[in-house]
């Protein structure tokens, strides 16, 4: 059997549904010269990320890179989680932003398939931060209320002081984290579901509790004080 | 000179293994800027920023089949140019 090269790589990425990496993994086992191109997909992974964290030069935040750095899945599913997450430990917010600027000039980013939408991710300056119908459920959405396009799931202070929240996009398979900080919400983290569905998802949300775990001081608040911290407008 | 000690290049003492990061660096990143604008947006994406290939496509506004296969050019291209040992 070949394993054409794209594939190999959505392996290396971490990418593929169980079964093709089951598939990849029994055709790794019996091929040497597979397992080489493998490694060099690795290599250059590593060598990209190191590359760029080394222009970019300032730490993150403490909370962001300790979000970022949570945010790889922990199951041994795939072979370069410690590239993937050495990649998320480096994210950069400068980068985000260099990015930005090279997409067509534009500042705001539709998150998903519902482009027509006005967008729910901004990048700026600073990093993403929530905009829109997020922004808005962010500020004023509890746990427990109806979820339209946005649902919350945990709020929780993190490290560092500030609130955090996990949210999910409906419509558009997407999860994350965002912080609260002097002037709006950074978002800290996102992961995408994919059409592989269940599985997937179950690995994203894995990903976002282990980010939130890292996070977080003490316990995620209870409905009270959710709604406390809501009407304090998430201040301190 | 041959292992990078991993964190010798980062405590940056400002001896060779600093210098050596710092050239290592500027290989990777002249590469990348020699990528069509295209295939670097998708290895920076996915490879220095760490989006799963669906961010990734999001992102760029286009189908996943279309960010893979840019990215797949795209590291061919670097692994061309960079070489494969290391």
């Amino acid at each position: 059997m070949t394993i054409d090269d794209e594939k190999l790589m959505a392996y290396a990425d971490g990418e593929l549904a169980p079964d093709e990496r089951a598939q990849i993994e029994r055709a790794l086992a019996g091929d040497a010269t597979l397992r080489e191109r493998l490694a060099a997909h690795q290599r250059l992974r590593k060598r990209l990320s190191e590359a760029f964290a080394d222009v970019m030069g300032e730490p993150l935040p403490e909370s962001l890179s300790v979000a970022v750095s949570g945010a790889a899945p922990r199951t041994a599913e795939v072979v370069d989680l410690s590239a993937r997450r050495e990649a998320r430990t480096k994210w950069s917010v400068r980068e985000w932003t260099a990015m930005a600027a090279s997409l067509a000039g534009g500042v705001l980013i539709g998150f998903g398939a519902l482009r027509d939408d006005p967008a729910l991710i901004a990048v700026t300056a600073n990093g993403m931060s929530a905009r829109g119908a997020l922004e808005r459920a962010l500020d004023t959405q509890l746990a427990s209320d109806e979820a339209e396009a946005v649902r919350i799931g945990l709020s929780f202070r993190a490290r560092g002081g500030g609130y955090c929240r996990t949210f999910e996009l409906n419509a558009q398979d997407t999860a994350g984290i965002a912080c609260r900080g002097a002037d709006g919400w950074n978002i800290a983290m996102t992961t995408a579901h994919d059409a592989q569905g269940e599985v997937r998802m179950a690995g994203a949300s894995d990903a976002l509790l282990a980010a939130v775990d890292e996070m977080i001081v003490g316990e995620p608040l209870d409905a009270e004080a959710e709604a406390r911290a809501r009407d304090g407008g998430w201040r301190e | 000179m041959f292992a990078d000690a991993e964190l010798g290049e980062r405590v940056g003492d400002g001896g060779e293994a600093a210098a050596h990061a710092k050239l290592e660096a500027n290989e990777v990143r002249k590469a990348m800027q020699s990528l069509p604008e295209e295939q670097r947006e998708a290895v920076a994406l996915v490879c220095v920023d760490g989006l799963a290939y669906r961010e990734a496509a999001n992102v760029l506004g286009v189908p996943i089949g279309t960010l893979t296969s840019r990215l797949a050019r795209g590291r061919e291209a670097l692994q061309r140019m960079l070489g494969a040992a290391r």
